[in-house]
């Protein structure tokens, strides 16, 4: 006879949600959770929490942070001069690993994509235009992923800027098209950073 | 089965870590989904291919009783090299295959339109002036190839030409397809069924010299579209026909999501 715990089950049904897990995985992770001994599980209970209770956008850059301004946006080494605008926190990780770039992020929440419904007023377009129109800044780096809506929300952005008087500039075309950014290797992205052309 | 056709990218979606699931307009099978994977990691393996508007040859491992097949291979047949430097054309790109995603179902093949859709992206192409015109006629052609095609030169009632003709508003009757004559108007308003009030939905008046660059749109080559200037009043009430009827015949409620975009892109041009 099948027989199975309710607990386990409810378990199983939550993790079925997440992305790319099946009902068949999330089966086999709430097994898994139920033989972990009781203080990992505690822990594990704790960070699903704490990520729900700690992390927020940072009110200047919209990267994720615990503490607002994020650690970039008020360090005083960052160069406040550059920013380089990304779609996703990722990104900003992307960006950091090369060690190439000093200067701050400004993080769109995604790229312009009509055929999905994501439209400029979706992405913090304006508020990317309010930083900027703050004053300081002296170049924009637009570094987008290399694909369609990548481009499209590069040429948009940047006609927006542009009338603004700033240098804008996006990264080099050396990144695999079709590729996400978060998934460029460092030098590449480097080198990318580095050959990063006037728009 | 091993399907080896010519394709046009409708839309991407992320699958996955890396994936990719694409709506493929195939030339000999339609539209069908198939999953790219890969496609977003650092090799990519089919590179700038499985872009929205790119116009490719492919191949996929297909199976009736799946609903998503299997790429194994994708090469750009035709490059659209303004796609990536022009915001407007990018727009206009992307409303054209937009339009052909909504008014198709998965595995009906319809070769008339995979043609159009490969002449209207090249007619994006090839310059950013005249594109709300491209793109209305690409519309207006998109109707003609699912056999709803206008008529804008004759009387629905009595055959009349009504153009060329002197400058007037006609009433354009949507659900017949066609204008009424001036004779005509006069004459059904007089008739008792009549009585009831209009639908609102399926007639307005418009201008002779909007039916006739509606003609001249519908007609011509599509890369010839916006060759000639149009006033913003006479392209609007082209737009406002051509609005009324893909809602009368094609039942397209929403309106498309592109139109925006397009809005505030294409027409500040
Ligand atoms: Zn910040
Ligand atoms: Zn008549």
């Amino acid at each position: 006879m099948f027989y199975t715990a309710e607990s386990v089950e409810q378990l199983a049904e939550h993790f079925s949600q997440l992305p790319g897990i099946g009902k068949k995985t999330a089966h086999r992770l709430a097994l898994f959770v139920l033989k972990m001994d009781r203080p990992s599980v505690d822990a594990l209970a704790a960070a699903l929490i704490a990520v729900k209770e700690k992390v927020r956008y940072c009110s200047i850059c919209s990267n994720i942070t615990e503490t607002d301004p994020c650690a970039i946006c008020s360090s005083s080494k960052r160069d406040r001069t550059l920013i380089c605008v990304v779609q996703e926190p990722n990104d900003v990780l992307a960006v950091e690993k090369t060690n190439e770039f000093r200067g701050l992020y400004h993080v769109l929440g995604g790229a312009l994509s009509p055929l999905d419904g994501i439209g400029p007023d979706d992405l913090r377009i304006k508020e990317l235009l309010e930083r900027i129109g703050a004053g300081g800044v002296d170049e924009v780096i637009l570094a987008m992923n290399p694909n369609v809506e990548g481009e499209a929300t590069t040429l948009y952005v940047s006609r927006l800027i542009k009338p603004l008087g700033m240098r804008v500039t996006r990264i080099a075309r050396g990144l695999p098209v079709g590729s996400d950014l978060e998934f460029a290797d460092e030098a590449t992205l480097s080198r990318a950073l580095e050959g990063r052309v006037a728009v | 089965m091993i399907v080896k056709t010519s394709a046009i990218v409708l839309r991407t979606i992320r699958y996955g870590d890396t994936s990719k699931i694409v709506t493929l307009f195939t030339r000999d099978h339609g539209k069908v989904a198939v999953v790219a994977k890969g496609a977003r990691s650092a090799r990519a393996r089919f590179g700038s291919a499985l872009d929205a508007g790119a116009h490719l040859e492919v191949v996929y491992h297909a199976r009736v009783s799946r609903e998503v097949q299997t790429l194994t291979q994708a090469d750009v047949l035709e490059r659209h090299r303004r796609l990536s430097s022009s915001l407007a054309a990018t727009t206009a790109m992307m409303q054209m295959v937009e339009v052909v995603n909504v008014l198709t179902q998965p595995g009906e093949p319809h070769q008339d339109l995979y043609e159009l859709l490969a002449a209207g992206l090249r007619a994006a192409d090839r310059r950013d002036d005249g594109l709300a015109d491209v793109l209305i006629a690409f519309r207006w052609k998109t109707i003609g190839a699912l056999g709803f095609e206008p008529s804008f030169v004759r009387c629905v009632r009595c055959a009349k030409e009504v153009i060329p003709g002197e400058p007037t508003r006609l009433r354009y009757h949507v659900g017949k397809g066609g204008p009424l004559c001036s004779e005509c108007e006069q004459a059904v308003i007089s008739l008792p069924s009549r009585a009831g009030g209009r639908d609102h939905w399926s007639e307005t008046l418009v201008s002779t010299e909007a039916l006739e660059g509606l003609q001249r749109l519908q007609s011509g080559p599509l890369v010839d579209a916006g060759s000639r200037p149009v006033s913003n009043e006479v392209r609007n009430e082209m737009e406002s026909v051509l609005r009324l009827y893909e809602r009368f015949h094609l039942e397209q409620r929403t309106p498309l999501r592109t139109s925006d975009l397009v809005r505030e892109v294409i027409r500040s041009h």
